[in-house]
């Protein structure tokens, strides 16, 4: 811990000890510290006012749970991998009608790799979106999500489209849209019980999609890079957008964190 | 708290005698104004109850219910439309203490609301809240080597402002 860090640890804790105070009078920012630190009044800017009183609102909640007790935090995060889960049985059951539940020409490691990734965007994000803690883990999420969006598109068998480019990008951009939409409305109600951050709304869309995107992926036969990134990764990324558009405008039924 | 948790009422009832005053400083000095630091005092105690089940067994209640209340002024800020009226009108939110010099607070004020918010919040709460780096540190979900960086910095940005503001007087 440098003197400077020290410093800080000291300041409110009585006078200085003597080499922290040699330290201040020789160092230019922890005496300008100091002297902001003295300057600033503890009662300055506020006048301590009467005992504030249980509004009606607070009053109702109150008596609402009162004698009962809290429920698991993770109930959230389960419902969402329920629905994702269930989206995914519901695209293989859907895809799985015309025989073409694996339509995809890549190798067989690189199928599992991506689902792997998709896999741990879903967790992962359904755990940052609607789960209490994991603050330092959200970036590394999102890095995670972005990688995995680059290599998805890298990856691809190289198979060219039967049909026009635009035609073929539209079934797979409209799948992957009806695949997100109902993870994605839970995943912005759900998130209306905590603060707006917006590393979480995208985190929460992204893994919404995650799933969809495996099963698209999974079924669609084309692997040209064109046709992943238009049509399989910007869709997701979109998704991630949109969520964060959306989440902005909800307000919050609580600020806890 | 964890009283609180098992649908304990009296003990919510404790908790807001303790906490709704500091809380309530707290909000004002973020905000600036009486009703809106009333109206986000309510809507962190609101969140308390609501959030219940997201309270960690063990974990320190101060710097999670002053989370809460950063996360409810943050909001407010982001929400606020730009054709609210002015803040901050004089005597409007707080009569000045007889013992404080009045171009003190409102210097002091002025200077706060200069700094970012990430240097803004970890000074208030330290300063004048008196919580730890560490618990500064879990209220705002950063790392303790990194609050103490900001506040140092906030520190040094203030007695600029500081004598700027004295240098008008």
């Amino acid at each position: 811990m440098t003197d400077c860090q020290r410093l800080m640890d000291a300041l409110g804790k009585g006078e200085l000890p003597a080499d922290l105070a040699t330290h201040a009078a020789s160092c230019p920012h922890c005496s300008a510290a100091v002297a902001a630190y003295r300057a600033l009044e503890p009662k300055a800017g506020v006048t301590r006012r009467a005992p504030l009183a249980l509004t009606s609102t607070l009053e109702h909640e109150l008596a609402r749970t009162a004698g009962t007790r809290a429920r698991s935090a993770l109930w959230e995060p389960l419902l969402l991998g329920v629905i994702q889960a269930a989206v995914a049985m519901g695209v293989v059951v859907f895809l799985g009608n015309n025989g073409r539940v694996l339509g995809n020409r890549e190798p067989a490691v690189v199928l599992v790799v991506l689902g792997l990734a998709l896999g741990a965007c879903a967790v992962g994000g359904t755990l940052a979106a609607v789960a209490p803690g994991f603050p330092r883990l959200r970036w590394f999420l999102f890095g995670a999500a972005v990688s995995t969006a680059v290599l998805l598109g890298a990856c691809g068998s190289g198979l060219p489209a039967l049909k026009p480019f635009l035609v073929a990008g539209r079934t797979c951009a409209s799948v992957e849209l009806a695949c997100a939409a109902l993870p994605l409305g839970v995943t912005m109600w759900l998130q209306r019980r905590f603060a707006f951050d917006p590393l979480r709304a995208v985190l929460g869309s992204v893994a919404a999609a995650a799933t969809g995107v495996f099963a698209l992926h999974l079924h669609c036969p084309v692997g040209t890079a064109d046709h992943l990134y238009a049509f399989h990764v910007a869709p997701w990324v979109l998704l991630g957008g949109l969520g964060l558009w959306i989440r902005s405008r909800l307000g919050s039924r609580s600020y806890a964190p | 708290m964890s009283r609180f948790i098992e649908g304990d009422r009296g003990a919510f009832e404790v908790l807001f005698q303790r906490y709704s005053q500091p809380i309530h400083g707290y909000l004002l000095r973020m905000v600036g104004t009486e009703a809106q630091a009333q109206d986000l005092t309510q809507l962190t105690f609101l969140s308390v109850l609501r959030s219940r089940d997201r309270f960690r067994p063990g974990a320190l209640f101060r710097p999670w219910l002053y989370a809460i209340a950063t996360n409810a002024a943050r909001d407010q800020h982001r929400r606020k439309r730009p054709e609210d009226p002015i803040e901050h009108a004089e005597g409007e939110s707080h009569e000045p203490l007889a013992q404080v010099d009045p171009f003190q607070q409102k210097a002091v004020r002025q200077a706060l609301e200069q700094l970012p918010e990430s240097q803004r919040v970890p000074i208030v709460l330290h300063r004048f809240e008196g919580l730890s780096f560490a618990e500064i540190a879990e209220a705002v979900g950063a790392t303790e080597t990194a609050v103490k960086v900001r506040a140092h910095r906030g520190y040094e940005k203030l007695r600029e402002l500081l004598g700027h503001l004295e240098a008008q007087r």
